[in-house]
């Protein structure tokens, strides 16, 4: 017997079996090819206009706001907050110390010299 | 394979609803039982096609009828595909979890009780007969079960569905000669497990 015998004997005996099937698998398969059968009717109607053969199924009828898209675009929204929040918060302390900086007695000039830097620590050695 | 290119100057032949409705009918015990060869489990198997079904409907209702067959094939095949990938990222976490629970899977698939639910539907014609060939059928069936994925896949769409070897390479994305392989060592190797059962087909 050649391969193409022995698979035609395994096909009449499989499709014997198939006969078997229990009926709450029929039944299931009948709901399954019904449910597909809707959702073609739906998707034809847009597929079947011939310009769009082939894209319209795919383009028009992904959800805008999936999951998968607005997670990963609130994710950014926050991070950015908080980037904005933290520079607030870093600039502010900056304004503080500018403003006591400026409306000190020292004199500005004295933070830029060296000289008065050496001189603060030897005086605070002391 | 044709495409829309190809079609350019004959009328596409869209399918219809009708045409879509009698295919599935015409495919659907077929496909349940090859998912069910492969995932070993009535519900998955019953989810695959239902997947695949709805795929085939949604994403391909602008193409011709004539190429509904080979589609839903390959759309069955990497349906179940995705199952196995799926099933193996699970098995590391069960196995992870479970292992202080003892497994009771194992017990599912007992041969005995397909073979028992077989007996129990009424045949009234000559019942030894019947259920006879009944048990070759099983012993068939959990000979394909056993059989390594894809050369199940290549035995079933060329003997079961039909289909040649250029289709059959298509549908399972690989080329034509590792069909043919796959094929022939399936056969061998089906024709061995009967002989073994001392089977004569």
């Amino acid at each position: 017997m050649n391969d193409r015998e022995f698979g035609n004997k395994i096909k009449q005996d499989l499709n014997y079996g198939l006969g078997q099937l229990e009926a709450r698998v029929s039944d299931r398969l009948k709901l399954a090819r019904e449910r597909a059968l809707e959702a073609f009717a739906a998707h034809a109607a847009p597929a079947n206009a011939y310009a769009f053969a082939g894209h319209a199924g795919q383009t028009a009828h992904t959800p805008l706001f999936s999951t998968r898209k607005w997670l990963p675009i609130t994710m950014l929204m926050l991070a950015l907050i908080g980037i904005v929040y933290w520079q607030q918060q870093v600039s502010n302390r900056d304004d503080d110390v500018d403003a006591a900086l400026l409306s000190g007695d020292l004199p500005l000039n004295a933070y830029i010299d060296h000289d008065f830097h050496s001189w603060l620590d030897q005086s605070s050695q002391r | 394979m044709l495409t829309w290119r190809s079609l350019n100057d004959r009328k596409p032949y869209l399918a219809t609803h009708h045409e879509l409705s009698e295919f599935l009918k015409s495919v659907e015990r077929r496909a349940f039982k090859q998912a069910f060869f492969a995932v070993r489990n009535e519900e998955s198997a019953l989810d695959i096609v239902q997947d695949s079904m709805l795929k085939l409907a949604e994403k391909y209702a602008a193409k011709p009828g004539e190429e509904l067959p080979l589609l839903f094939q390959r759309i069955l095949q990497n349906t179940i595909r995705d199952y196995y990938r799926r099933q193996k990222v699970r098995n590391t976490w069960t196995t992870l979890l479970s292992a202080l629970s003892p497994s009771n899977e194992d017990e599912d698939f007992d041969p005995l009780e397909t073979l028992e639910a077989a007996d129990g539907s009424n045949n009234k014609n000559n019942p030894s007969d019947q259920l006879a060939r009944l048990q070759v059928i099983g012993i068939i069936e959990k000979a394909i079960e056993t059989l390594p994925p894809r050369q199940r896949e290549a035995f079933l769409l060329r003997y079961w569905e039909e289909m040649d070897v250029a289709q059959t390479a298509e549908a399972m994305g690989c080329s034509e000669g590792s069909v043919k392989t796959h094929c022939s060592r399936a056969t061998h190797a089906l024709a061995e497990v009967l002989k073994a059962k001392g089977i004569e087909l």
